[in-house]
């Protein structure tokens, strides 16, 4: 039976609500609310979720009330949100709440009018009895419906009924707010008595604090402790550093300027530098690599490998930072031996794991209230800043909001790790590829988030995107290693992570490989598609080359592919198989360069077939925010190591796309009825070779570092 | 502490802040209005972007001191419910995703729009380079620049 939930004394006479499952509660008032196990951080999670649900509830949306769901510490990692794997994950679970609370209300309108429940259909929140077109509103059925049993197998819409999912025009659920300057993220709370943290962290990973001077902060106003913040070891991995605490935020901000700390830093670790460390990655490509995936056929075989006739590339690309727009900050208190935090978390299990491991508490005890993110691209799935937080917050009864300024947001970032690929081929008579092999040298993302330092189980994940049993073209011989470098910054998960090296690299590699076999870009793709058949690949996931194709024809016939242009444009296609969230996409571009080096994209045109669409302007502008993503990753962004920490401090340094770097992106769907793909990072990994590809047709000059700036290139 | 006497959206406000407190932290933390983004304290984002007397200026860059005697509108300034031209071409072409520096972008538009009520393309651009968007809102915020420029005129 579903419970009838009766709001609080008088409320209860005029407002009944029932809850047939979690995930949604209808009222007696009208309000339907959808309850939003997922994270919002850009995504539209809070639109597009409450999208599923009403399809199959029949609701009209205007009565729908979305509620982000109160955080449960004992479901695991139900609220966890990254991967692009939301809509992925609840769509069948939405589906089936809808589905069965329609059946419960139109079983409760059926015995109300005495008829059977054929003769009844649901539609715009109310039950209609087709008999007689008599309707009661959903509202007036709740306690009817709350006595019925929940059916076990509800029956699911056909997707040719669907009026909701794939509906064009819905507004985000909480643009009023966005525009209005009401929405609330983590950095916008203030509790009663709430007192302010910044932290000076030892810029060089494993260095200590040693002392520090407090005349140095004496004469600045509010302050009232300063005391040691520990590290808090693996799968935390905070730095060592000194708290601020203050009355006053602007005090926290400019003592943690003027605090003068000394570090006990490792002399080796304090002199790594960028260059230091690519030197490091290119001795690693030349060595015995830690682990060998995709083997396949000959390739592994020496004497290919000394075949003159090969062709031999190198990528190097570097570190990157999130740099969400709001900085990570997370408020804690501490109270009865509890903790309660607020703040945006991708990964609440995690700071639930982590941090009750680390403080003896147990995991219930740590309670999140979750708030909205201001951007997350797979930094807010890390705990340290939450850490952090109830750590110094254990030092007080109230709670304490800590803050990171810009500078310590980029300089204690989760990183895109950088890499050096190393690409080798020859080609058969036929032209195609024969035996391929992808050395991949990188500082790996495992040794960090799963707390595997130096485990070479994790390295798969570093070969992802086409180097881990999930090459998607038809290449005869095949190998790829990965060989694992200590890292000298914390590395993390990161819009599109692995194939935003392992997919940028193959796609800018097969062009070289076209190239040589005299084809163009899209001719050979397809060869290399045409006689794979659909089904599981090598990695496990599923696979349909024809969904391949598909795209990238479908992207070549928008940009004219074929038509002659003028001498100095360039033309580019690159696709990307994003397998655990089944889509697939393909760029094209058409870019001329000056002498100068400067870029002018022409066209930019994106086609991709993600299966159904839930909110197709949410869809949209993930496409559109994806691009950006990449045009930020192919040409500006880059972090740099000096004596050991990060140099970049701000977006004066650390550069990503502004308004006038990106031009108008056309957008092209397949139209397709196939279960749900993601949309978050599927369309960020092809813009990258796909831009690399055009200036390399418009300048027959081939650029293997990335970002582009570096060898000159801007926007 | 000295207190300053603000005009902020239009009705007076008192604080009493360090007299090099940025304009951005008295309005998020002593007059709660929160609105106004923190993005990097440095300048080099637009996140915190409000207009003094109707020019765009980054509040993290300006102290609550200089701004006695001046006019401050921030996002809460701007309408009551959502009903400007700027937030209503907002809602129509559906521009933010995770929302954080829409405020700066918003109030960067207003101070374009008022010396320059038809800008280009190229106009854009240029009003708004120093605005950072993550999310990759760009070509939408263009487009209802030019909606907003459109429904001011009606």
């Amino acid at each position: 039976m579903a419970q009838l939930i009766p709001i609080n004394g008088f409320a209860a006479a005029t407002t009944d609500c029932f809850q047939p499952s979690p995930l949604i509660k209808l009222c007696s008032d009208g309000k339907i609310i959808v309850y939003v196990i997922k994270q919002e951080m850009g995504q539209g999670v809070q639109t597009s979720l409450p999208m599923i649900l009403a399809e199959e509830l029949e609701a009209d949306l205007k009565d729908i009330v979305v509620e982000a769901m109160t955080f449960d510490p004992t479901k695991g990692g139900a609220f966890d949100t990254g991967g692009s794997t939301s809509i992925i994950e609840e769509y069948m679970p939405l589906r089936k709440a809808g589905a069965a609370a329609r059946e419960m209300l139109v079983a409760a309108a059926a015995a109300e009018w005495n008829t059977s429940i054929e003769n009844c259909k649901a539609e715009k929140s109310k039950v209609i009895n087709t008999t007689n077109n008599k309707e009661i509103a959903y509202k007036d059925l709740i306690s009817r419906a709350s006595a019925m049993p929940i059916p076990k197998d509800s029956i699911l819409k056909n997707y040719k009924d669907f009026k909701v999912i794939g509906k064009q025009g819905q507004k985000k659920t909480n643009i009023k707010d966005i525009v209005s300057g009401k929405m609330k993220y983590g950095i916008d709370l203030k509790l009663p008595g709430m007192l302010y943290a910044t932290i000076v962290r030892c810029p060089v990973i494993g260095g200590k604090v040693k002392s520090w001077n407090i005349d140095s902060i004496s004469k600045i106003e509010g302050i009232i402790k300063v005391f040691e913040v520990k590290e808090m070891g693996e799968q935390i991995d905070n730095r060592s550093g000194v708290a601020i605490v203050s009355s006053m935020r602007w005090s926290a901000l400019k003592a943690q300027q003027q605090l003068k700390v000394e570090w006990a830093i490792d002399a080796a670790a304090g002199s790594v530098n960028s260059a230091s460390y690519f030197v490091e990655l290119k001795k690693k490509l030349g060595g015995t690599p830690d682990i060998i995936y995709n083997e396949k056929g000959d390739a592994v075989k020496d004497v290919f490998l000394k075949d003159a006739t090969r062709i031999n590339s190198t990528y190097t690309l570097p570190f990157i930072a999130h740099a969400t727009m709001e900085p990570v900050n997370c408020t804690a208190q501490f109270k009865d031996g509890k903790f309660e935090i607020w703040g945006g978390f991708q990964s609440p299990s995690k700071v639930t794991a982590t941090c009750s491991k680390y403080f003896g508490v147990k995991p219930k005890d740590i309670f999140i209230n979750l708030l909205a993110m201001g951007g997350g691209f797979g930094r807010k799935l890390n705990a340290d800043y939450g850490a952090e937080a109830m750590q110094i917050a254990k030092e007080f009864s109230v709670p304490v909001q800590l803050i990171y300024t810009r500078a310590d947001d980029m300089r204690f970032d989760v990183y895109r790790p950088a890499s050096m690929h190393k690409l080798s081929c020859n080609l058969g008579t036929d032209k195609m590829p024969e035996q391929w092999e992808h050395d991949i040298a990188i500082s790996p993302v495992g040794d960090f988030y799963l707390g595997m330092r130096g485990s070479p189980f994790w390295l798969g994940i570093e070969a992802g995107g086409g180097a881990y049993g999930d090459m998607y073209y038809d290449i005869k011989g095949l190998r790829s290693t990965v060989t694992r470098i200590s890292p000298p910054v914390v590395v993390g998960w990161w819009r599109a992570v692995n194939f935003t090296y392992n997919n940028v690299v193959i796609e800018s590699f097969v062009d070289e490989l076209a190239k040589k076999a005299g084809m163009d870009g899209l001719s050979y793709r397809l060869e290399l598609l045409k006689k794979l058949q659909p089904g599981k690949i090598k990695d496990g996931s599923l696979y349909n080359p024809r969904r391949m194709e598909a795209v990238l024809k479908l992207a070549a016939e928008k940009i004219d592919w074929t038509k002659k242009r003028a001498s100095g444009r360039g033309l580019g296609i690159a696709c990307c198989f994003y397998n655990h969230a089944k889509a697939y996409t393909a760029h094209a571009f058409e870019v001329s360069v000056d002498k100068s080096k400067k870029v002018i994209v022409h066209r930019a045109v994106v086609a991709t077939d993600v299966g159904t669409i839930i909110d197709p302007d949410g869809f949209a502008n993930q496409v559109e925010g994806g691009f950006v993503w990449g045009l930020s990753a192919v040409m500006k962004s880059e972090i740099t190591i000096e004596k050991g920490g990060v140099l970049e401090s701000s977006f004066f340094d650390f550069e990503v796309a502004r308004m006038p770097d990106v031009p108008k992106l056309e957008i092209h769907i397949v139209q397709s009825n196939e279960d749900p793909g993601g949309a978050g990072e599927t369309s960020v990994p092809s813009v990258i070779p796909g831009i690399m590809n055009a200036i390399a047709a418009a300048t027959g000059v081939r650029v293997r570092e990335l970002p582009l700036k570096k060898s000159g290139y801007f926007f | 502490m000295p207190s300053y006497q603000l005009n902020v959206n239009g009705k007076a406000a008192s604080v009493d802040v360090p007299a090099d407190m940025p304009l951005l932290w008295a309005l998020r933390d002593v007059l709660d209005l929160t609105g106004t983004k923190y993005g990097c304290g440095v300048g080099s984002c637009g996140s915190c972007t409000v207009l003094i007397d109707g020019r765009a200026v980054k509040s993290c860059q300006y102290t609550a001191a200089a701004a006695v005697g001046k006019k401050i509108t921030t996002i809460e300034g701007l309408s009551e419910d959502a009903t400007h031209p700027i937030q209503q071409a907002w809602i129509e072409l559906n521009v933010p995703q995770c929302g954080y520096c829409q405020a700066g972008q918003i109030m960067t538009t207003a101070a374009l729009l008022k010396t320059t009520p038809n800008p280009t393309d190229a106009e854009i651009d240029a009003a708004m380079e120093g605005v950072v968007c993550r999310c990759g809102t760009y070509a939408r915020i263009r487009k209802a620049i030019h909606k907003a420029a459109e429904l001011s005129k009606k």
